[in-house]
Protein backbone atom coordinates (compact mmCIF):
# COMPACT_ATOMS: atom_id res chain seq x y z
CA UNK A 1 0.00 0.00 0.00
CA UNK A 2 1.05 3.63 -0.76
CA UNK A 3 1.03 4.83 2.54
CA UNK A 4 3.68 2.20 3.80
CA UNK A 5 6.35 2.92 1.10
CA UNK A 6 6.71 6.13 3.91
CA UNK A 7 8.60 4.56 7.11
CA UNK A 8 7.66 6.99 10.50
CA UNK A 9 11.67 7.78 12.10
CA UNK A 10 10.66 10.44 14.96
CA UNK A 11 14.43 10.06 15.84
CA UNK A 12 15.50 13.35 14.02
CA UNK A 13 12.61 15.53 15.45
CA UNK A 14 12.70 14.29 18.86
CA UNK A 15 16.74 15.21 18.93
CA UNK A 16 15.45 18.55 18.53
CA UNK A 17 13.43 18.35 21.72
CA UNK A 18 15.74 21.41 23.58
CA UNK A 19 14.33 23.78 20.38
CA UNK A 20 10.97 22.73 20.52
CA UNK A 21 10.68 23.29 23.82
CA UNK A 22 12.20 27.19 23.53
CA UNK A 23 9.68 27.29 20.76
CA UNK A 24 6.67 26.80 23.69
CA UNK A 25 8.27 28.89 26.01
CA UNK A 26 7.61 31.50 23.35
CA UNK A 27 4.24 30.69 22.49
CA UNK A 28 3.17 30.78 26.16
CA UNK A 29 4.95 33.89 26.22
CA UNK A 30 3.50 35.49 23.39
CA UNK A 31 -0.18 34.23 24.52
CA UNK A 32 -0.07 35.30 27.82
CA UNK A 33 1.46 38.81 26.81
CA UNK A 34 -1.43 38.70 24.43
CA UNK A 35 -4.05 37.98 26.98
CA UNK A 36 -2.67 40.55 29.15
CA UNK A 37 -2.75 43.39 27.07
CA UNK A 38 -5.69 42.46 24.94
CA UNK A 39 -7.50 42.37 28.15
CA UNK A 40 -6.35 45.74 29.23
CA UNK A 41 -6.90 47.15 25.72
CA UNK A 42 -10.33 45.30 24.93
CA UNK A 43 -12.00 46.58 28.31
CA UNK A 44 -11.11 50.11 27.23
CA UNK A 45 -12.51 49.29 23.88
CA UNK A 46 -15.61 47.75 25.80
CA UNK A 47 -16.26 51.20 27.82
CA UNK A 48 -15.98 53.30 24.35
CA UNK A 49 -18.56 51.00 22.94
CA UNK A 50 -21.15 51.01 25.73
CA UNK A 51 -20.50 55.41 25.89
CA UNK A 52 -23.30 57.19 25.92
CA UNK A 53 -21.11 59.36 23.73
CA UNK A 54 -22.10 58.50 20.22
CA UNK A 55 -18.65 59.23 18.27
CA UNK A 56 -16.69 57.06 21.13
CA UNK A 57 -19.23 54.56 20.58
CA UNK A 58 -19.56 54.43 16.39
CA UNK A 59 -14.92 54.42 16.55
CA UNK A 60 -15.13 51.55 19.02
CA UNK A 61 -17.82 49.66 17.06
CA UNK A 62 -15.76 49.97 13.92
CA UNK A 63 -12.43 48.87 15.63
CA UNK A 64 -14.20 45.88 16.94
CA UNK A 65 -15.57 45.06 13.40
CA UNK A 66 -12.68 45.57 11.54
CA UNK A 67 -10.15 43.49 13.84
CA UNK A 68 -12.67 40.77 13.28
CA UNK A 69 -13.29 41.26 9.79
CA UNK A 70 -10.31 41.55 8.64
CA UNK A 71 -7.09 38.09 8.89
CA UNK A 72 -5.02 38.31 11.86
CA UNK A 73 -1.94 37.69 9.20
CA UNK A 74 -2.33 41.01 7.47
CA UNK A 75 -3.00 42.65 10.67
CA UNK A 76 0.33 41.08 11.26
CA UNK A 77 1.77 42.18 7.74
CA UNK A 78 0.73 45.55 7.92
CA UNK A 79 1.79 46.17 11.66
CA UNK A 80 5.72 43.83 10.56
CA UNK A 81 6.37 45.00 6.86
CA UNK A 82 3.56 48.00 5.80
CA UNK A 83 4.51 50.25 9.50
CA UNK A 84 7.86 50.13 9.21
CA UNK A 85 7.99 51.75 5.71
CA UNK A 86 5.07 54.16 6.34
CA UNK A 87 7.17 55.61 8.64
CA UNK A 88 10.87 54.91 8.01
CA UNK A 89 11.44 53.02 11.02
CA UNK A 90 12.76 49.88 12.51
CA UNK A 91 10.38 47.98 14.37
CA UNK A 92 11.58 44.73 16.35
CA UNK A 93 9.54 41.81 15.47
CA UNK A 94 8.52 40.66 18.91
CA UNK A 95 7.16 44.38 19.52
CA UNK A 96 5.17 43.80 15.79
CA UNK A 97 3.75 40.40 16.60
CA UNK A 98 3.26 41.35 20.28
CA UNK A 99 1.23 44.67 19.27
CA UNK A 100 -0.88 42.17 16.18
CA UNK A 101 -1.84 39.72 18.30
CA UNK A 102 -2.86 42.29 21.10
CA UNK A 103 -4.98 43.96 18.99
CA UNK A 104 -6.76 41.45 17.14
CA UNK A 105 -7.81 39.65 20.48
CA UNK A 106 -8.68 43.15 21.93
CA UNK A 107 -11.38 43.23 19.69
CA UNK A 108 -12.80 39.75 20.74
CA UNK A 109 -12.14 40.85 24.46
CA UNK A 110 -14.23 43.67 23.85
CA UNK A 111 -17.30 42.00 22.86
CA UNK A 112 -16.90 39.67 25.77
CA UNK A 113 -16.92 42.40 28.16
CA UNK A 114 -19.69 44.08 26.67
CA UNK A 115 -21.34 40.99 26.57
CA UNK A 116 -20.73 40.30 29.97
CA UNK A 117 -22.31 43.88 31.52
CA UNK A 118 -25.01 43.59 29.00
CA UNK A 119 -25.89 40.31 30.73
CA UNK A 120 -26.25 42.06 34.50
CA UNK A 121 -30.07 42.65 34.63
CA UNK A 122 -30.87 46.05 34.21
CA UNK A 123 -32.60 46.58 37.53
CA UNK A 124 -29.69 46.39 39.06
CA UNK A 125 -28.48 49.70 37.23
CA UNK A 126 -31.62 51.42 38.55
CA UNK A 127 -31.85 50.15 41.90
CA UNK A 128 -28.38 51.94 42.21
CA UNK A 129 -29.50 55.05 40.40
CA UNK A 130 -32.30 55.33 42.22
CA UNK A 131 -30.75 55.63 45.01
CA UNK A 132 -28.54 58.77 43.52
CA UNK A 133 -25.22 56.67 42.72
CA UNK A 134 -23.59 57.78 40.05
CA UNK A 135 -23.20 55.74 36.83
CA UNK A 136 -19.57 55.27 37.72
CA UNK A 137 -19.73 54.18 40.89
CA UNK A 138 -22.26 51.99 39.77
CA UNK A 139 -20.77 50.52 37.05
CA UNK A 140 -17.36 50.10 39.15
CA UNK A 141 -19.04 48.51 42.65
CA UNK A 142 -22.41 47.11 41.11
CA UNK A 143 -22.81 45.96 37.68
CA UNK A 144 -18.87 44.74 37.24
CA UNK A 145 -18.39 42.55 39.71
CA UNK A 146 -21.55 40.57 38.55
CA UNK A 147 -20.30 40.63 35.16
CA UNK A 148 -16.78 39.30 35.98
CA UNK A 149 -18.80 35.87 36.48
CA UNK A 150 -19.28 35.69 32.84
CA UNK A 151 -16.22 37.38 31.70
CA UNK A 152 -13.60 35.34 33.63
CA UNK A 153 -14.73 31.80 31.71
CA UNK A 154 -14.46 33.47 28.29
CA UNK A 155 -11.21 35.38 29.27
CA UNK A 156 -9.98 31.69 29.50
CA UNK A 157 -11.37 30.60 26.42
CA UNK A 158 -9.87 33.75 24.67
CA UNK A 159 -6.24 32.40 26.17
CA UNK A 160 -6.61 29.41 24.67
CA UNK A 161 -7.44 30.67 21.17
CA UNK A 162 -4.91 33.09 21.57
CA UNK A 163 -2.49 29.96 21.98
CA UNK A 164 -3.41 28.41 18.53
CA UNK A 165 -3.55 31.88 16.76
CA UNK A 166 -0.40 32.84 17.64
CA UNK A 167 1.23 30.63 15.33
CA UNK A 168 1.17 33.24 12.62
CA UNK A 169 3.97 35.07 14.56
CA UNK A 170 6.09 32.24 12.64
CA UNK A 171 5.76 33.59 9.57
CA UNK A 172 7.92 36.87 10.36
CA UNK A 173 10.33 34.82 12.07
CA UNK A 174 9.43 34.72 15.55
CA UNK A 175 10.66 31.11 17.19
CA UNK A 176 7.39 29.91 18.46
CA UNK A 177 6.47 26.32 17.89
CA UNK A 178 5.47 26.54 14.77
CA UNK A 179 8.10 27.94 13.78
CA UNK A 180 10.58 25.75 15.48
CA UNK A 181 8.49 23.00 13.17
CA UNK A 182 9.12 24.59 10.38
CA UNK A 183 12.99 24.69 11.08
CA UNK A 184 12.84 21.42 11.95
CA UNK A 185 11.34 20.27 9.12
CA UNK A 186 13.94 21.85 6.82
CA UNK A 187 16.49 20.63 8.38
CA UNK A 188 15.77 16.64 8.83
CA UNK A 189 13.54 16.09 5.98
CA UNK A 190 10.91 14.63 8.05
CA UNK A 191 7.72 16.36 7.74
CA UNK A 192 5.61 14.84 8.86
CA UNK A 193 6.89 13.78 12.09
CA UNK A 194 7.70 17.66 13.11
CA UNK A 195 4.28 18.97 12.17
CA UNK A 196 2.36 15.92 14.65
CA UNK A 197 5.49 16.76 17.30
CA UNK A 198 4.26 20.69 17.00
CA UNK A 199 0.60 19.81 16.94
CA UNK A 200 0.95 17.62 20.20
CA UNK A 201 2.54 20.77 21.72
CA UNK A 202 -0.49 22.83 21.12
CA UNK A 203 -2.66 20.44 21.97
CA UNK A 204 -0.97 19.96 25.74
CA UNK A 205 -1.19 23.03 26.25
CA UNK A 206 -4.20 24.12 25.00
CA UNK A 207 -5.54 21.22 27.21
CA UNK A 208 -3.95 21.67 30.39
CA UNK A 209 -4.74 25.29 30.29
CA UNK A 210 -8.77 24.31 29.12
CA UNK A 211 -8.54 22.47 32.63
CA UNK A 212 -7.28 24.58 34.51
CA UNK A 213 -10.10 27.38 33.30
CA UNK A 214 -12.72 24.96 34.33
CA UNK A 215 -10.71 24.44 37.99
CA UNK A 216 -10.90 28.26 38.00
CA UNK A 217 -14.98 28.38 36.61
CA UNK A 218 -15.64 25.82 39.64
CA UNK A 219 -13.96 27.97 41.88
CA UNK A 220 -15.80 31.23 41.08
CA UNK A 221 -19.24 29.42 40.34
CA UNK A 222 -18.80 28.51 44.41
CA UNK A 223 -17.96 32.25 45.14
CA UNK A 224 -21.03 33.86 43.00
CA UNK A 225 -23.84 31.19 44.40
CA UNK A 226 -22.98 32.64 48.00
CA UNK B 1 -45.58 77.71 44.16
CA UNK B 2 -46.09 76.76 47.55
CA UNK B 3 -43.34 76.16 49.60
CA UNK B 4 -45.04 72.58 50.68
CA UNK B 5 -44.91 71.06 47.69
CA UNK B 6 -42.50 68.16 46.50
CA UNK B 7 -43.38 67.64 43.12
CA UNK B 8 -45.40 69.89 40.53
CA UNK B 9 -46.09 68.37 37.19
CA UNK B 10 -47.41 69.65 34.58
CA UNK B 11 -48.61 68.52 30.86
CA UNK B 12 -46.38 65.53 30.78
CA UNK B 13 -46.04 63.57 27.95
CA UNK B 14 -43.97 60.33 27.26
CA UNK B 15 -43.84 58.37 23.63
CA UNK B 16 -41.49 55.25 23.09
CA UNK B 17 -40.77 55.58 19.53
CA UNK B 18 -44.45 55.84 18.15
CA UNK B 19 -46.16 54.54 21.21
CA UNK B 20 -47.53 57.62 23.47
CA UNK B 21 -47.48 56.16 26.68
CA UNK B 22 -48.63 59.55 28.71
CA UNK B 23 -50.53 61.96 26.87
CA UNK B 24 -51.03 64.82 28.99
CA UNK B 25 -50.96 64.50 32.90
CA UNK B 26 -50.58 67.41 35.53
CA UNK B 27 -49.96 65.84 39.37
CA UNK B 28 -48.64 67.59 42.29
CA UNK B 29 -47.42 66.26 45.55
CA UNK B 30 -47.19 68.04 48.82
CA UNK B 31 -45.07 67.45 51.72
CA UNK B 32 -46.77 64.52 54.10
CA UNK B 33 -49.44 62.76 52.01
CA UNK B 34 -49.96 59.64 50.26
CA UNK B 35 -51.03 59.45 46.62
CA UNK B 36 -51.93 55.94 45.05
CA UNK B 37 -52.19 55.21 41.36
CA UNK B 38 -54.47 52.62 40.42
CA UNK B 39 -55.64 51.69 36.93
CA UNK B 40 -55.15 49.25 33.66
CA UNK B 41 -51.89 47.46 32.99
CA UNK B 42 -50.20 49.21 30.24
CA UNK B 43 -52.07 52.52 31.19
CA UNK B 44 -49.25 54.85 31.92
CA UNK B 45 -49.09 54.34 35.88
CA UNK B 46 -45.53 53.02 36.25
CA UNK B 47 -43.81 55.29 33.39
CA UNK B 48 -45.16 57.87 35.04
CA UNK B 49 -43.55 57.06 38.26
CA UNK B 50 -40.45 56.33 36.45
CA UNK B 51 -41.01 59.86 34.99
CA UNK B 52 -40.99 61.58 38.63
CA UNK B 53 -37.45 60.78 39.34
CA UNK B 54 -36.37 60.71 35.67
CA UNK B 55 -35.16 57.19 35.41
CA UNK B 56 -37.38 58.16 32.20
CA UNK B 57 -36.89 61.15 30.19
CA UNK B 58 -40.24 62.36 29.58
CA UNK B 59 -41.19 63.93 25.82
CA UNK B 60 -42.74 67.00 26.67
CA UNK B 61 -44.05 68.67 29.71
CA UNK B 62 -42.60 70.60 33.06
CA UNK B 63 -41.49 68.84 36.22
CA UNK B 64 -40.41 70.92 39.21
CA UNK B 65 -39.16 69.04 42.09
CA UNK B 66 -39.49 71.20 45.74
CA UNK B 67 -39.73 74.46 43.68
CA UNK B 68 -36.89 73.75 41.16
CA UNK B 69 -37.41 73.24 37.63
CA UNK B 70 -35.71 70.71 36.67
CA UNK B 71 -37.12 69.01 33.51
CA UNK B 72 -38.56 71.83 30.88
CA UNK B 73 -38.86 74.05 27.71
CA UNK B 74 -35.74 75.05 26.44
CA UNK B 75 -36.06 77.01 23.56
CA UNK B 76 -32.96 76.82 20.84
CA UNK B 77 -32.12 79.03 17.98
CA UNK B 78 -31.03 77.39 15.09
CA UNK B 79 -27.96 79.57 13.82
CA UNK B 80 -28.13 79.32 10.24
CA UNK B 81 -31.92 79.67 9.65
CA UNK B 82 -32.71 81.70 12.72
CA UNK B 83 -35.28 79.58 13.49
CA UNK B 84 -36.81 78.89 17.12
CA UNK B 85 -37.32 75.46 18.34
CA UNK B 86 -38.29 74.80 21.49
CA UNK B 87 -38.02 71.32 23.51
CA UNK B 88 -38.30 69.75 26.85
CA UNK B 89 -35.12 68.52 28.50
CA UNK B 90 -33.63 67.39 31.67
CA UNK B 91 -32.45 70.68 33.27
CA UNK B 92 -30.28 69.18 35.90
CA UNK B 93 -26.20 68.40 35.34
CA UNK B 94 -25.24 64.24 36.17
CA UNK B 95 -24.73 64.92 39.76
CA UNK B 96 -27.47 67.46 40.79
CA UNK B 97 -29.61 64.30 39.02
CA UNK B 98 -28.03 62.09 41.47
CA UNK B 99 -28.78 64.80 44.20
CA UNK B 100 -32.40 64.81 43.46
CA UNK B 101 -32.55 60.74 43.42
CA UNK B 102 -31.36 60.95 46.92
CA UNK B 103 -34.11 62.26 48.17
CA UNK B 104 -36.85 60.82 46.03
CA UNK B 105 -36.71 57.14 46.81
CA UNK B 106 -37.80 54.35 44.50
CA UNK B 107 -39.42 50.95 45.40
CA UNK B 108 -39.60 48.31 42.65
CA UNK B 109 -41.72 45.82 41.83
CA UNK B 110 -38.90 43.42 41.27
CA UNK B 111 -36.96 44.58 44.12
CA UNK B 112 -33.46 45.48 42.69
CA UNK B 113 -31.08 44.50 45.15
CA UNK B 114 -27.80 44.47 44.71
CA UNK B 115 -27.15 40.58 44.14
CA UNK B 116 -23.45 40.98 45.10
CA UNK B 117 -24.33 42.17 48.16
CA UNK B 118 -25.20 41.50 51.79
CA UNK B 119 -28.59 42.69 53.30
CA UNK B 120 -26.95 45.24 55.24
CA UNK B 121 -24.56 46.02 52.33
CA UNK B 122 -27.19 46.97 50.73
CA UNK B 123 -28.18 49.51 52.70
CA UNK B 124 -25.00 50.71 53.95
CA UNK B 125 -23.91 51.25 50.12
CA UNK B 126 -25.79 54.51 49.78
CA UNK B 127 -24.51 55.89 53.36
CA UNK B 128 -20.92 55.33 52.78
CA UNK B 129 -20.48 56.76 48.96
CA UNK B 130 -23.26 59.29 49.21
CA UNK B 131 -23.72 60.40 52.79
CA UNK B 132 -20.01 59.91 53.79
CA UNK B 133 -20.61 57.69 56.80
CA UNK B 134 -17.95 55.46 58.57
CA UNK B 135 -18.59 51.55 57.78
CA UNK B 136 -19.31 51.71 61.88
CA UNK B 137 -22.12 54.45 61.69
CA UNK B 138 -23.65 53.43 58.34
CA UNK B 139 -23.88 49.61 59.76
CA UNK B 140 -25.32 50.96 62.73
CA UNK B 141 -27.77 53.16 60.80
CA UNK B 142 -28.67 49.98 58.88
CA UNK B 143 -29.33 47.81 61.09
CA UNK B 144 -31.62 49.98 62.68
CA UNK B 145 -33.57 50.36 59.59
CA UNK B 146 -33.60 46.61 59.11
CA UNK B 147 -34.93 46.24 62.30
CA UNK B 148 -38.31 48.76 61.33
CA UNK B 149 -38.47 46.84 58.11
CA UNK B 150 -38.32 43.48 60.33
CA UNK B 151 -35.63 41.58 58.97
CA UNK B 152 -32.54 42.55 60.90
CA UNK B 153 -31.73 38.94 61.30
CA UNK B 154 -31.29 38.35 57.63
CA UNK B 155 -28.23 41.49 57.25
CA UNK B 156 -25.49 38.84 56.44
CA UNK B 157 -27.38 36.99 53.89
CA UNK B 158 -27.47 37.57 49.93
CA UNK B 159 -30.70 38.91 48.53
CA UNK B 160 -30.83 35.02 46.82
CA UNK B 161 -31.60 33.44 50.08
CA UNK B 162 -34.31 36.32 50.73
CA UNK B 163 -37.88 35.52 49.97
CA UNK B 164 -39.63 38.08 48.00
CA UNK B 165 -41.50 39.70 51.10
CA UNK B 166 -37.95 39.65 52.63
CA UNK B 167 -36.42 41.26 49.81
CA UNK B 168 -38.89 43.50 49.54
CA UNK B 169 -38.58 45.17 53.00
CA UNK B 170 -34.92 45.46 52.57
CA UNK B 171 -35.40 47.79 49.31
CA UNK B 172 -37.45 49.74 51.17
CA UNK B 173 -35.10 49.98 53.97
CA UNK B 174 -32.12 50.74 51.26
CA UNK B 175 -34.30 53.49 50.12
CA UNK B 176 -35.34 54.65 53.82
CA UNK B 177 -31.21 54.73 54.91
CA UNK B 178 -30.97 58.13 52.23
CA UNK B 179 -33.46 60.04 54.16
CA UNK B 180 -35.52 60.98 51.60
CA UNK B 181 -38.42 63.75 51.21
CA UNK B 182 -40.43 61.12 49.20
CA UNK B 183 -40.53 57.39 48.17
CA UNK B 184 -42.11 56.48 44.83
CA UNK B 185 -43.39 53.00 45.02
CA UNK B 186 -43.88 50.66 41.72
CA UNK B 187 -46.26 48.38 42.27
CA UNK B 188 -44.33 47.08 45.33
CA UNK B 189 -46.33 43.81 45.95
CA UNK B 190 -46.87 42.36 42.48
CA UNK B 191 -44.42 40.36 42.52
CA UNK B 192 -44.86 38.99 45.80
CA UNK B 193 -46.56 35.59 47.23
CA UNK B 194 -50.52 36.04 48.35
CA UNK B 195 -49.00 35.68 51.82
CA UNK B 196 -46.41 38.00 51.93
CA UNK B 197 -48.36 40.84 50.57
CA UNK B 198 -49.94 42.01 53.79
CA UNK B 199 -46.85 42.08 55.34
CA UNK B 200 -44.95 45.10 53.07
CA UNK B 201 -48.05 46.42 52.50
CA UNK B 202 -48.26 46.79 56.28
CA UNK B 203 -44.53 48.07 56.63
CA UNK B 204 -46.05 50.81 53.82
CA UNK B 205 -48.42 52.00 55.98
CA UNK B 206 -46.37 52.78 58.64
CA UNK B 207 -43.97 54.92 56.75
CA UNK B 208 -47.17 56.67 55.96
CA UNK B 209 -48.44 57.17 59.53
CA UNK B 210 -44.65 58.27 60.22
CA UNK B 211 -45.71 61.25 57.74
CA UNK B 212 -43.91 59.80 55.08
CA UNK B 213 -44.50 61.47 51.50
CA UNK B 214 -45.25 58.65 49.21
CA UNK B 215 -46.48 57.84 45.91
CA UNK B 216 -47.71 54.42 45.32
CA UNK B 217 -48.89 52.54 41.86
CA UNK B 218 -51.02 49.41 42.91
CA UNK B 219 -53.20 47.08 42.48
CA UNK B 220 -54.41 46.34 45.81
CA UNK B 221 -57.14 48.65 45.97
CA UNK B 222 -58.08 47.84 49.89
CA UNK B 223 -54.60 49.13 50.16
CA UNK B 224 -55.15 52.07 48.29
CA UNK B 225 -58.35 52.67 50.15
CA UNK B 226 -56.87 52.50 53.65
CA UNK B 227 -53.89 54.41 53.24
CA UNK B 228 -54.47 57.21 50.30
CA UNK B 229 -54.82 60.91 50.80
CA UNK B 230 -55.54 61.59 46.97
CA UNK B 231 -56.27 58.31 44.57
CA UNK B 232 -55.75 59.15 40.72
CA UNK B 233 -57.15 56.62 38.45
CA UNK B 234 -54.50 56.62 35.16
CA UNK B 235 -55.76 55.21 31.65
CA UNK B 236 -54.54 55.63 28.36
CA UNK B 237 -52.31 57.68 28.93
CA UNK B 238 -54.34 60.57 30.87
CA UNK B 239 -55.64 60.99 34.57
CA UNK B 240 -59.75 59.51 34.48
CA UNK B 241 -60.24 60.68 37.88
CA UNK B 242 -58.97 62.03 41.16
CA UNK B 243 -60.20 62.29 44.01
CA UNK B 244 -60.39 61.37 47.94
CA UNK B 245 -60.19 57.37 48.41
CA UNK B 246 -64.35 57.40 49.34
CA UNK B 247 -64.62 59.16 46.00
CA UNK B 248 -63.33 57.27 43.81
CA UNK B 249 -64.12 54.10 45.54
CA UNK B 250 -67.68 54.72 46.41
CA UNK B 251 -68.92 57.61 43.94
CA UNK B 252 -66.39 57.22 41.04
CA UNK B 253 -67.83 59.89 38.56
CA UNK B 254 -66.33 58.41 34.88
CA UNK B 255 -67.27 55.41 33.35
CA UNK B 256 -64.21 53.96 32.72
CA UNK B 257 -63.45 54.51 36.99
CA UNK B 258 -66.00 52.64 37.68
CA UNK B 259 -66.09 49.32 35.33
CA UNK B 260 -62.62 49.09 35.91
CA UNK B 261 -63.39 48.43 39.60
CA UNK B 262 -66.24 46.63 38.69
CA UNK B 263 -63.98 44.27 37.07
CA UNK B 264 -61.53 43.73 39.82
CA UNK B 265 -63.50 43.77 43.11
Amino acid sequence: MLFLSYTLDFGPVLNATIEFMWGVLVTLGFSLGTVIFGTILGFAVSMGKLSRNKVISAIASFYISFLRGTPLLIQLYILAYGIPILFSVNINIYISGLIALSLNSSAYVAEIFRSGIQAVDQGQIEGARSIGLSSKYTMRHIIFPQALKNILPAIGNELVTVVKESSVVSLIGIGDITRVADLVKADTLKVFEALIYAALLYYIITTVLSQLIRIGERKLNKYAAK
Amino acid sequence: MQPNKIFEIKHLKKSFKNLEVLKDISFSVEKGKVYTIIGPSGGGKSTFLRCMNLMETPTDGEIYFEGKEIFGPVTKTNPLTKKETTKSKVLLKDNELNQMREKVGMVFQSFNLFSNKTVLENVTTGLTALKHETKEEADKEAMKLLKTVGVSDKANEYPIKLSGGQKQRVAIARSLAMNPDVILFDEPTSALDPEMVKGVLGVIKELASAGMTMVIVTHEMNFAKDVSDEVFFIDGGYIVEQGSPEEIFATPKQDRTRRFLEAIL
